[in-house]
């Protein structure tokens, strides 16, 4: 692990981080949105799916951008019904988060939606969401 | 000790980063990394300021070793498909010229 932050650290990986950001993240949005990976076998597969036969968390988050990307929220759902939970959350975090500062509002949202209680309890759903998709099989 | 925390922030949680890795990438990593926020808030607010500090720093840790891990898993697999479309590629033009 030393070894990797060491690698973080170096200037060339400085300098590729950012390219590598800009290239890869439209590129995988565009193909995703281009080709369905619930009907094209050309996207690689989870590893623990493939090691265990059970769902992890972030099964289907695949097909479930594709989807988004269509705006077909029924079928995110469908996917992963996770990601389609997370998505408003997250966006709610980075408004609350982004302003710099430390205004009152942000400190009192910050702590009812981002403190303690509510991180242990996303962590509960992920752990839920987890085990009831392998017993009842969505 | 309250008073003094009143009106800041605790350090980054990675909070947004580690549920985004959890759910596009790679769990392990991104659960470690909820984790560890979870310690940089409670930590905080106790007023343990230095451990808030170093949760956050193993939270990013672990979040940001998911994330390039991911990245590379992307980068690796595409490679694959070239180096199979080139070798592909070569192996029909040198039989070709049988």
């Amino acid at each position: 692990l030393q070894d990797l932050q060491d690698l973080e650290q170096g200037s060339l990986t400085k300098k590729l981080k950012p390219l590598i950001l800009i290239l890869l993240v439209p590129g995988l949005l565009l193909l995703l949105w281009w080709a369905d990976p619930g009907t094209t076998g050309f996207y690689p597969r989870c590893p623990f799916l493939v090691v265990t036969g059970l769902k992890c968390p972030g099964c289907g988050s695949l097909r479930g951008i594709h989807h988004l990307l269509h705006l077909n929220l029924g079928m995110v759902a469908a996917n992963n019904f996770l990601l389609l939970l997370a998505l408003p959350y997250l966006a709610v975090a980075v408004a609350i988060e982004w302003p710099k500062g430390n205004r009152p509002w942000q400190l009192k949202w910050r702590k009812k939606l981002m403190g303690v209680k509510a991180i242990w309890t996303i962590l509960a759903i992920v752990i839920l969401y987890w085990v009831m998709r392998n017993v009842f099989g969505f | 000790m309250e008073q003094t925390l009143d009106g800041n922030r605790p350090p980054k949680t990675w909070l947004v980063e580690s549920i985004l890795v959890t759910i596009l990438c790679c769990l392990p990593f991104g659960i470690a990394g909820i984790v560890n926020a979870a310690k940089v808030e409670s930590r905080f607010y106790s007023g343990d300021i230095d451990g808030a500090q170093r949760a956050s720093s193993e939270a990013g840790k672990w979040t940001k070793i998911g994330f390039w891990l991911g990245v590379a898993g992307i980068v690796l697999y595409f490679l694959f498909f070239v180096i199979i479309g080139v070798a592909g590629f070569a192996g029909l033009g040198a039989g070709l010229f049988d």
